[in-house]
């Protein structure tokens, strides 16, 4: 009967199911992620979320098979009995798991909406068109709110009520944001893949529940559209997969890849199913049931795959990595810089952490003055390898690319290391991917060496005639000190050492020995009259010790865009304190035209009362998404008066 | 309508636009504006709910309860949202009581953390309102109550010899005097409008001050709290060190006018915690009491500092003893009457002088707060120490003295460490004995009993306010305006408390952030008022953990100050 003609048929279908394989291996993380699940956390790793991950899944399948069983009587005509049954059963679980979510606290205009769009379906059955239209439009807006719930803060809509607050995190959800407002290309692709899998499970539910002898002129009536949406499904899918960084040749070995493995073949043996079905074997009783329990395998698994973290996306070669591990039980961000052939600076979000390039031989993150958590400096190779975090025993690993061209970075095993890898770190969490190629203690800008100089003038005005001066040897310290004896001299100021004189003490050393300089304030073993720090000291760690803290800067960090970098900082790396170089790097500006402004910094506190975390704060989250956690950055002057030095009303760039 | 019904939900996801128009539905908004010192515009918006122009049953006229609240989490990527001055109906009987009819936002300047306003209001005042962390004072014009006109600010260049405004007090010509907690905004020398000088070291440090306010908020005087000479350096420590060791970070104000007195008392400095690993030592926490004469209103001159005494707890932790940190001060109120009362913060305990005029002030411990705690909880007593000992007042006719508690100290049983409580004292016997006082607390008895002397105050009535969080109840206002057929008028008793449930979340002592309505009985006995709902939950206590606002869906917010008031044209 099949003759050459069938073998050569056989083998385009053989070519065809390894092709849709293949895509589908790319595609199939999607539809599921629509009800987005838990991602996003740093810290402890909660379980997956069992109440949560039942109701979504509830919802999730219940609504597709109502909604897929409408949306096909214009093409396959009215469904049978027992499909008319089940897409009753179907909409009524649907409804109750739409209304636990309001329960829940899931926004109930939408959601009861959705409940009472989805109970009605089965009822419009005999309307085919409304019962179509109505089904695409609960789809869609099952897709796409289920994004835009994704996008906001987890107090909202579907996803939000049952995934417990979770924050968008990396790939697609990366995205979503800024501002947590919706890709418009994310929004279609989800919108897209919805309707696409919504399909494939009506047309699902049709086959299995059609009487015998109607199956294959159903089958055939079906054909169309299930080809078209395998496609939607499968280049909306594949596009899906890529932006959430899904690739083929990494996270087959997590928990993750292992249930898109089985979602993978669950989908596929549908594929499969139908092709043989198709092809006259459905004639055989129950036949038609095996697509169905396939496909409902492969939903299954998908709706699982929200409920652990997806691996994380690929280094870009040569481009300073922010990443997460998963380690000891606890999710950590990790900051690898410059990211180029040789030595790099890795920064870990945990206390006595370890990094290294030999799993059984790690190097021990250290804290560094002025700065929080640990960094450990690691010689990486060139090209692709993997980097290993330690924590309390048990190790992760992340893939690291420091490119292939040879090309070195700055080097970062100095003591501005940590305030360069800001820069990075800034720009990281604001998704740009830039190479790192120089540091801000490289050089001083005109900007800060402006900003200095009006210091000294403020200083001056208050009729001190001694002023001390704290600097370091780096180009940036050299040049900046020079710059604060060349105004000093002008304003007939004398300038000394650090605590040869209780005089306002200037510092304009980096991160590092500002910290010294501080504690040593605070703590009455150097005088000083108030300590005027550079621009670049603007860091919580240095503004915790009470030692009459100034900081002349152009911006308010209390403004709207300066908390806006400092929640997505906290966003992506919790507790890591905001800091100058963090802004520059986040913001993309090279300097504020606005005159610098004196802050004066502080901390409050009760005596007697526990602070968690200490007064610099942080690490328990309170206060996060601040520059100053516990305490204010307050402007105390109007802008400084330019100087001779600085063009007419205007202050130049950095 | 189904189909309908989804189309505009589709529309409407992803920019959210519904829920912009039910923040705008039937909210009326109305703006005003003051330029700072620095030249720049400051505005604040009023967002009038229809509940504003509600009418009340016969016409009545209506109290308002000012609440100044910050708010409590950022908004949508971080960005920040308002703080604002809440008009929330207070009067009983009436649909709206409890709801939230205005509230007033800044829309300039953020993260003020909003903290006091003045202890009273009288007919024709402004109200003075503080914000600790921005070291900012808002006036505001509430003359045409429920809408608050934002009438003028004092910004941190205004008061470059002091930080943290704390508390206020508004004088009979309507200029206030306010507390300025934190030292000079750059440390070192300061001079203060009279001329005086005095070493500071820096923001949110020491010294002090006092300053004077006009009503629109320009600075009239800044006048120093410390002394020019050095103060004990052991008792007055200050990180850094400075030349003259002061203790002078007046927090509580009170004043007599017509016995030409202003009195505050100094907290701590607020600056004093880090330096890890070196904990603060137990006397940041200060225990004295300034006392200023200001016979020239212009020039508040500083007359004495007295010291508060040890009193009989032996604690462990040094900063649980009596004295420590002053939190609160005030006045008696009778002509015939000069003392004073002070309360402390971690001493959990509360003084009486008997003169303020007398230019050496003696004080004595007069009520422990174990002794309210022991009524309302005969076993597992929480601690005093550390308890949180927060607002005092006298009621005007003298005849109980209100103090609101924070919570258990830290030492207490676990069972009821969340005990905070509001009590109130009958200080007849106390204040009839003139300067010829005898009551003291001399021993662990007293401590739970009460003083043995016939002129201590007596104990009448407790309320515990149990707040879960890691703070509790901290302030609270008088209601003294009595109605009848002319509308409002102040009287000599006090019919209501209004409570807050909040301090100052970044010193990690937080609160619940309700505000609830404390009966007060002809007799001074105390009863939760039950009527007085959270429009959203339906429970007693109006809470500031909401979603919605008038000014729109900005989350949870934190209440700390509190006042009544009356439009002008309701009250004689």
């Amino acid at each position: 009967m099949y003759g050459s003609h069938g073998r050569r048929r056989r083998a385009v279908a053989a070519v065809a199911v390894l092709a849709c394989l293949q895509i589908l291996a790319l595609s199939l993380p999607a539809w599921a992620d629509t009800l987005a699940g838990p991602h996003g956390p740093h810290g402890p790793v909660s379980p997956p979320e069992g109440a949560g991950a039942v109701i979504r899944g509830l919802v999730l399948v219940t609504t597709s098979i109502a909604a897929g069983v409408a949306m096909l009587p214009p093409v396959a005509g009215p469904p049978g009995r027992h499909g008319r049954t089940l897409a009753h059963a179907a909409a009524v679980t649907a409804a109750a798991g739409q209304f636990m979510v309001v329960v829940a606290g899931g926004a109930w205009l939408v959601t009861m909406a959705l409940a009472t769009a989805t109970l009605a379906l089965p009822t419009m059955l005999s309307r085919p068109r409304s019962a179509a239209a109505t089904a695409v439009l609960i789809t869609i807006v099952l897709a796409a709110y289920g994004r835009f719930s994704a996008a906001q803060d987890g107090t909202a809509g579907v996803s939000g009520a049952v995934r417990g607050g979770a924050a968008p995190d990396t790939g697609f959800q990366a995205a979503v944001t800024p501002g947590a407002t919706v890709h418009g290309a994310g929004l279609g692709l989800a919108v897209v893949h919805g309707l696409a899998a919504t399909v494939w499970v009506g047309a699902a539910v049709y086959l299995a529940t059609a009487a015998p002898a109607d199956r294959r002129a159903l089958a055939r009536r079906l054909t169309p559209p299930v080809l078209v949406s395998a496609a939607a499904l499968a280049v909306s899918g594949a596009l899906w997969a890529f932006l959430d960084g899904v690739r083929l040749d990494r996270g087959v070995w997590s928990a993750f890849g292992a249930l898109l493995i089985v979602k993978t073949v669950a989908a596929a043996g549908c594929v499969v199913a139908l092709s043989v079905f198709l092809r006259g074997a459905g004639r055989r009783r129950g036949a038609a049931r095996s697509p169905a329990v396939l496909l409902a395998g492969a939903v299954a698994a998908g709706t699982a795959l929200t409920a652990v973290p997806r691996p994380a996306p690929p280094p870009v070669p040569g481009v300073p990595l922010l990443g997460d591990v998963t380690v000891a039980g606890h999710r950590l961000p990790v900051l690898v810089a410059p990211a180029r052939p040789g030595w790099n600076l890795v920064h870990i979000g945990a206390d006595q952490a370890s990094a290294g390039t030999d799993p059984a031989r790690l190097t021990p993150a250290t804290a560094q003055p002025g700065t929080r958590y640990t960094w450990a400096r690691i010689w990486l190779p060139a090209g692709r390898s993997p980097l290993w975090i330690g924590l309390r025993g048990a190790v992760a690993e992340l893939p690291v690319d420091t490119g292939d061209d040879g090309a070195g970075g700055p080097d970062l095993r100095g003591p501005d290391g940590p305030e360069c890898a800001h820069v990075a770190l800034g720009r990281a969490v604001a998704g740009v991917g830039a190479p790192l190629r120089s540091c801000p203690a490289d050089r001083l800008t005109a900007a800060d060496a402006a900003d200095l100089r009006a210091m000294v003038r403020f200083v001056a005005a208050r009729g001190v005639r001694v002023i001390g001066l704290a600097g370091d040897p780096s180009p940036r310290g050299t040049r900046a000190a020079a710059e604060v004896r060349a105004e000093a001299g002008r304003q007939r100021l004398t300038v000394v050492a650090p605590g040869a004189a209780r005089a306002p003490l200037i510092v304009v050393s980096g991160w590092a020995d500002a910290d010294r300089v501080v504690r040593d304030v605070g703590t009455g073993r150097v005088a000083a009259l108030g300590t005027y720090l550079a621009p670049w000291l603007l860091s919580a760690p240095l503004l915790g010790p009470s030692a009459g803290q100034l900081v002349p800067l152009r911006f308010h960090p209390g403004d709207p865009r300066g908390l806006s970098y400092a929640a997505a900082l906290n966003l992506r790396f919790p507790g890591e304190p905001a800091t100058a170089a963090g802004y520059r790097g986040w913001s993309g500006e090279p300097g504020s035209q606005a005159p610098p402004r004196l802050y004066a910094a502080s901390t409050l506190s009760v005596p007697g009362h526990a602070q968690p975390g200490g007064a610099s704060g942080g690490h328990d989250g309170h206060g996060g998404g601040r520059w100053l956690p516990g305490g204010t950055i307050t402007p105390i002057t109007g802008p400084l008066a330019p100087g001779p030095l600085d063009p007419v009303s205007r202050y130049p760039p950095s | 309508m189904v189909l309908a019904t989804l189309s505009v939900l589709a529309t409407g996801i992803v920019a959210s636009a519904p829920l912009e128009a039910a923040a705008d539905g039937g909210v009326v908004k109305v703006g005003s504006e003051v330029v700072g010192s620095d030249g720049k515009t400051y505005s604040a918006t009023n967002h009038l709910t229809e509940q504003a122009f509600a009418p009340t049953p016969g016409n009545r006229p209506r109290k308002w309860l000012l609440t100044w609240a910050g708010d409590a989490e950022p908004g949508t990527g971080g960005s920040p949202d308002p703080d604002f001055l809440a008009v929330v109906d207070a009067t009983p009987g009436t649909p709206g009581y409890g709801r939230v009819v205005n509230t007033l936002t800044l829309d300039s300047a953020f993260g003020n953390e909003p903290h006091h306003m003045q202890y009273m209001w009288h007919k024709g005042d402004r109200v003075y309102a503080g914000g600790l962390l921005s070291d900012t004072t808002y006036v505001f014009d509430i003359a045409r109550l429920p809408q608050v006109r934002l009438a003028g600010v004092t910004l941190p260049a205004d008061t470059p010899c002091g930080s943290a405004p704390d508390a206020y007090t508004v004088l009979k010509d309507g200029t206030a005097y306010a507390t300025y907690m934190g030292g000079p905004d750059v440390t070192g020398p300061c001079r203060y409008t009279d001329g005086q000088v005095r070493n500071g070291n820096g923001y949110a440090g020491s010294p002090g001050e006092v300053v004077r306010l006009d009503r629109s908020g320009k600075v009239l005087a800044e006048a120093p709290a410390a002394t020019s000479a050095s103060e004990d350096p052991e008792l007055c420590v200050n990180i850094p060190v400075l030349p003259e060791a002061t203790c002078a970070n007046p927090h509580g104000i009170a004043v007599r006018e017509d016995l030409n007195r202003l009195i505050t008392s100094d907290f701590a400095e607020v600056r004093n915690m880090v330096t890890p690993p070196a904990p603060p030592p137990a006397n940041v926490g200060r225990k004295t009491v300034r006392i200023f004469d200001i016979a020239d209103r212009g020039r508040p001159r500083l007359l004495s500092v007295s010291r508060l005494p040890d009193g009989p707890r032996q604690e462990t932790n040094p900063i649980a003893e009596e004295p420590h940190m002053v939190m609160e001060t005030a006045v008696t109120n009778q002509p015939h009457h000069r003392g004073a009362f002070a309360s402390t913060m971690s001493g959990g305990a509360v003084f009486y002088t008997p003169d303020i005029t007398d230019p050496n002030p003696k004080w004595r411990e007069v009520f422990d707060d174990s002794t309210a705690f022991k009524a309302l909880f005969p076993t597992d007593t929480p601690q005093a120490g550390t308890d949180g000992g927060s607002w005092l007042m006298p009621s005007p006719d003298d005849r109980y003295l209100f103090h609101v508690v924070l919570s258990g100290g830290l030492s207490s049983p676990a069972a009821n460490k969340e005990a905070g409580m509001v009590y109130v004292l009958d200080i007849q016997p106390l204040l009839a004995a003139g300067r010829g006082t005898r009551c003291s607390i001399d021993d662990m008895r007293e401590v739970f009993a009460g003083g043995r002397e016939r002129d201590c105050p007596r104990l009448v009535s407790a309320l515990p306010i149990k707040d879960l969080t890691s703070g509790g109840p901290h302030w609270a206002a008088m209601d003294t305006f009595g109605l009848d057929r002319q509308g409002y008028r102040e009287t000599q008793q006090v019919s209501r408390l209004a409570v807050s449930n909040y301090f100052v979340s970044s010193t990690y002592v937080d609160g619940d952030h309700r505000v609830c309505l404390v009966n007060v009985g002809p007799h001074g006995e105390l009863s939760l008022d039950q009527t007085f709902r959270d429009e959203n939950q339906g429970t007693p206590c109006v809470g500031f953990d909401r979603t919605r606002w008038p000014h729109g869906d900005h989350g949870g917010a934190r209440p700390h100050g509190v006042l009544f008031a009356v439009a002008d044209a309701d009250i004689r």
